[in-house]
């Protein structure tokens, strides 16, 4: 398919019926397709989750607890480290080095929402001996299909992965000179991660014309002349918010672009909270009937 | 025994899959020869014409036939000569000599055409064209010299496999409410509403202008129906010709157009679809 | 000896800091007293600014700006022919390059750009695209270069870079639907401070909103974000901030 090419009546056909709050496929203009999401998928990692959007895009994100120094400035907390994928298999733009302005852009955008300040996990719990060791929590992704809202899927499976997170148990000695620790293996000794429950969602707004969508298409991304991520936490703050894209934006539709994503991110925020409950539940079920919790493919 | 003798029916073959031993058949394409037998060398379904046999693939991209109906994008301008994408291994070739401009059939290119050429078709464009002839290297030449091929207007483009198009006597269809499928061979489909002016009667300068109709709420509803119909039958590998897709929007009009968004609902509606039909 | 490898032991420990330091930075004062910053501004004011254009010789445009200690230079060099290999476009385009010297910031820069530098070069693209009448330049190319001289807070340094590249494209008399004038404001310890100097931003909690505007048309160009806050008033401040950069220009311009 040809890649990045829309012609003039594509487009006036999308801002119109933007206009109308009818869309291409049919949905209005605040209408979200369902996320699908899976979590615990690979084995090496300390958390991980899936999420696809809208039947085409597809991330997978991976956390990984790496021992390491903390930051001089912050001694008594660990730190997180973002880093954004794009497989060159997602998509036929993204040949040779066409991923490589994707990848910084989407790998800034997801630390800004993840590491920003108050965005919610506790830095102190992967503390483990002040201003000596610390955990850096590897926040890993890759963009298996590029289907368009990327960034709200990164956010979203990485919230899970988050949620999924255990940190190795540590135990601290004094020594004669200084201290040391050992890294505990029991997996079930390992701690969850704490209030992963706050960090935020991301929901991004395309400005289509005079007005905007939610959860734009492949082809609707390409009518947008610009777009704005949100990020907001359950308790409804918005923890960071981000233009993207060539165009500018009005200052009313601006302010009415965020309440829009804002909203539709609360909504969000519930949806997720109760897959991710019952994907504990399962888990729990199957562990106390001693079944494995493995599956045979992340792809099942 | 050999997969030719007992063919009854279609005859699935998957690659280095020995079709036949017999010597007196002529092998086509998506076969070899290995000593004396013809094996497939792709996955799909055999195919014999006399002698001559074939293997036509399951999923392959789009290899035109001469006369086929095929909808496209315009990639590149080029000299006297528009690249388009039609799905193929190839991007096809569309010549200015090739296009009917304004101002009659008959009317001789001039240079002055050769300067404007992005006033007719410019990239991103979409058009419906006719396979003209092929080129040594297996480009497809496309000609628009008829009225009923062209620029596309009113509507959208919906992107399903190949294979899964069905060769029918027309490409061209008028469904519910006005609104035009044109089901291009190669696998894209338009969907728009049916300009009101037959392209006889359009001014010269409209046949190439870039300006949509007034499309309303309710034709709007309508192409969003069809659109999410033939993904739902993509999705779900179902061939794709007017009176399948037919079954189908039928069968939809029970849930709104966004409702066909879910998996289970679009389910259920192909399968009563396919059974009534 | 392999000299390509790194010499050092495996593991190193980042020096415990003295009792002193620590202690210095526990007792970080408040960072407005009696109505007054550290520099004397009050918490909604900018710092002064110092704005020349076409100190560059060899560049279509050039900008220079100073704000406080943030010291940033901007250059122009275009609209030029778009190379062959790159394709055709019937609308020109905006290409940036922006760089902290390898000396501008407390720690040093490696001369090769970082994510974040990458990051600012694109921002800077979408902050000035929408100003620029690139339909007017089809098959063109205008490469903008900025260089901060001196970071007192980067967010500053990114307001500040996106400002002066706005004058530096009007100084190379590239065709432009209106200036584009952009601000930083700053959140620390619920108290909204405008164009943050870089001893605010080391507050922890800092928030920061980088926001760009088009007065005469009314436009937001840009917005940048992070950190839990109240939106209208921060908003609200950050464009008449806005607007008294573009007031600035303006009178700059005449």
């Amino acid at each position: 398919m040809s890649l990045g090419l829309i012609s003039v009546v594509e487009r006036d056909f999308v801002e119109r019926g933007v206009d109308l709050d009818l869309r291409t496929d049919g949905r209005g203009r605040n209408d979200y397709r369902l996320p699908r999401m899976e979590m615990n998928l690979v084995a090496q990692s300390d958390g991980s989750a899936r999420c696809q959007l809208g039947g085409s895009t597809d991330v997978l994100v991976s956390i990984r607890c790496e021992l390491g120094q903390p930051e001089p400035t912050t001694g008594d907390r660990g730190r997180l480290a973002v880093s954004v994928e794009c497989a060159p298999s997602a998509s036929q733009q993204l040949e040779g080095r066409g991923a490589d302005e994707l990848n910084t852009e989407l790998a800034e955008a997801l630390s800004r929402a993840l590491t920003g300040p108050r965005s919610g996990l506790n830095l102190r719990q992967l503390c483990i001996v002040e201003n000596m060791h610390c955990w850096i929590l590897n926040i890993d992704a890759i963009v298996l299909d590029l289907g368009g809202n990327v960034l709200d899927a990164l956010l979203y499976a990485a919230r899970a992965a988050l949620a999924d997170t255990r940190v190795p148990g540590t135990q601290v000695q004094s020594l004669d000179e200084g201290v040391d620790f050992e890294v505990d293996d029991d997996i079930n000794h390992a701690a969850w991660l704490e209030h992963a429950s706050n960090v935020p969602l991301c929901v991004t707004a395309y400005k289509i014309g005079a007005g905007y969508v939610l959860d734009a298409t492949l082809t609707e991304e390409l009518c947008s002349s610009a777009r704005l991520h949100v990020s907001v936490n359950p308790a409804g703050q918005v923890c960071a918010a981000q233009k993207n894209g060539y165009g500018s934006i009005e200052p009313s539709l601006l302010i009415t672009m965020l309440q829009a994503a804002k909203e539709k991110a609360m909504y969000l925020l519930e949806v997720q909270e109760e897959q991710i409950q019952q994907h504990k539940r399962t888990l729990l079920e199957k562990q106390t009937r001693g079944e494995s919790v493995k599956r045979p493919s992340i792809f099942m | 025994m050999t997969m030719a003798e007992t063919m009854s029916g279609p005859t699935f073959v998957t690659r280095a899959q020995v079709i036949t031993s017999d010597t007196s058949v002529m092998r086509g394409h998506g076969t070899y020869q290995e000593d004396k037998a013809i094996v497939s060398a792709v996955a799909g379904v055999v195919e014999q014409v006399n002698k001559l046999i074939t293997v036509r693939p399951l999923r392959a991209r789009y290899a035109g036939e001469i006369g086929d109906v095929v909808v496209g994008r315009i990639t590149e301008v080029g000299q006297r000569r528009w690249k388009v994408d039609v799905n193929a291994r190839q991007d096809g070739v569309l010549l200015l000599s090739s296009v009917n401009l304004p101002g009659g059939v008959q009317r001789r290119k001039s240079e002055s055409d050769e300067l404007q050429m992005r006033k007719f078709f410019t990239e991103g464009d979409m058009l419906v064209a006719e396979a003209q002839a092929f080129f040594q290297d297996g480009a497809m030449s496309i000609h628009t010299r008829s009225l009923k091929y062209g620029k596309l207007r009113n509507g959208v483009l919906v992107v399903v496999p190949p294979s899964l198009v069905l060769r029918s006597r027309s490409h061209f269809h008028t469904l519910a409410n006005g609104i035009e499928v044109i089901i291009g061979l190669n696998g894209y489909i338009w969907v728009c509403k049916r300009a009101s002016k037959a392209p006889e009667q359009m001014e010269p300068d409209e046949l190439y202008a870039d300006v949509n109709e007034e499309i309303g709420q309710q034709e709007r509803d309508t192409i969003a129906r069809i659109c999410n119909c033939l993904r739902g039958m993509a999705d779900r590998q179902i061939s794709i010709d007017y009176t399948k897709l037919a079954a189908a929007y039928e069968a939809s009009l029970g849930h709104s157009a966004k409702e066909l968004l879910q998996a289970n609902v679009m389910e259920t509606v192909l399968d009563t679809a396919m059974t009534r039909m | 000896m392999d000299r390509r490898r790194v010499q050092g032991p495996e593991t190193s420990v980042v020096p415990l800091p003295t009792q002193e330091a620590l202690a210095k930075r526990a007792a970080l004062p408040a960072p407005v007293q009696d109505g007054k910053r550290a520099d004397g501004r009050g918490p909604e004011d900018i710092r002064p600014i110092f704005l020349r254009t076409g100190l560059i010789s060899q560049a279509s445009g050039s900008a220079y700006i100073e704000l406080g200690q943030t010291k940033v230079a901007c250059a122009v060099y275009g609209p030029r022919q778009l190379k062959k290999q790159q394709g055709f476009s019937e609308q020109g385009r905006l290409y940036c390059e922006f760089k902290f010297a390898t000396f501008a910031c407390k720690k040093r820069r490696h001369p090769i750009r970082d994510p974040q530098e990458k990051e600012f070069s694109q921002i800077i693209v979408q902050a000035l695209a929408p100003s620029i009448r690139l339909d007017r330049l089809p098959k063109s190319v205008i490469d903008l270069y900025v260089t901060v001289i001196e970071n007192d807070g980067t967010a500053s340094c990114l307001a500040a870079a996106i400002t002066a590249a706005s004058v530096a494209l009007a100084d190379a008399g590239v065709e432009m639907l209106d200036l584009v004038a952009a601000t930083s404001l700053g959140y620390v310890h619920q108290q909204l401070l405008v164009d943050c100097s870089a001893a605010e931003e080391a507050y922890q909690q800092h928030t920061d909103l980088i926001l760009a505007y088009m007065p005469s048309l009314g436009q937001v160009t840009h917005l940048l974000h992070r950190g839990p806050v109240d939106w209208p008033p921060m908003a609200a401040v950050g464009g008449a901030c806005c607007v008294h950069v573009y007031l600035l220009l303006m009178m700059h311009a005449q």
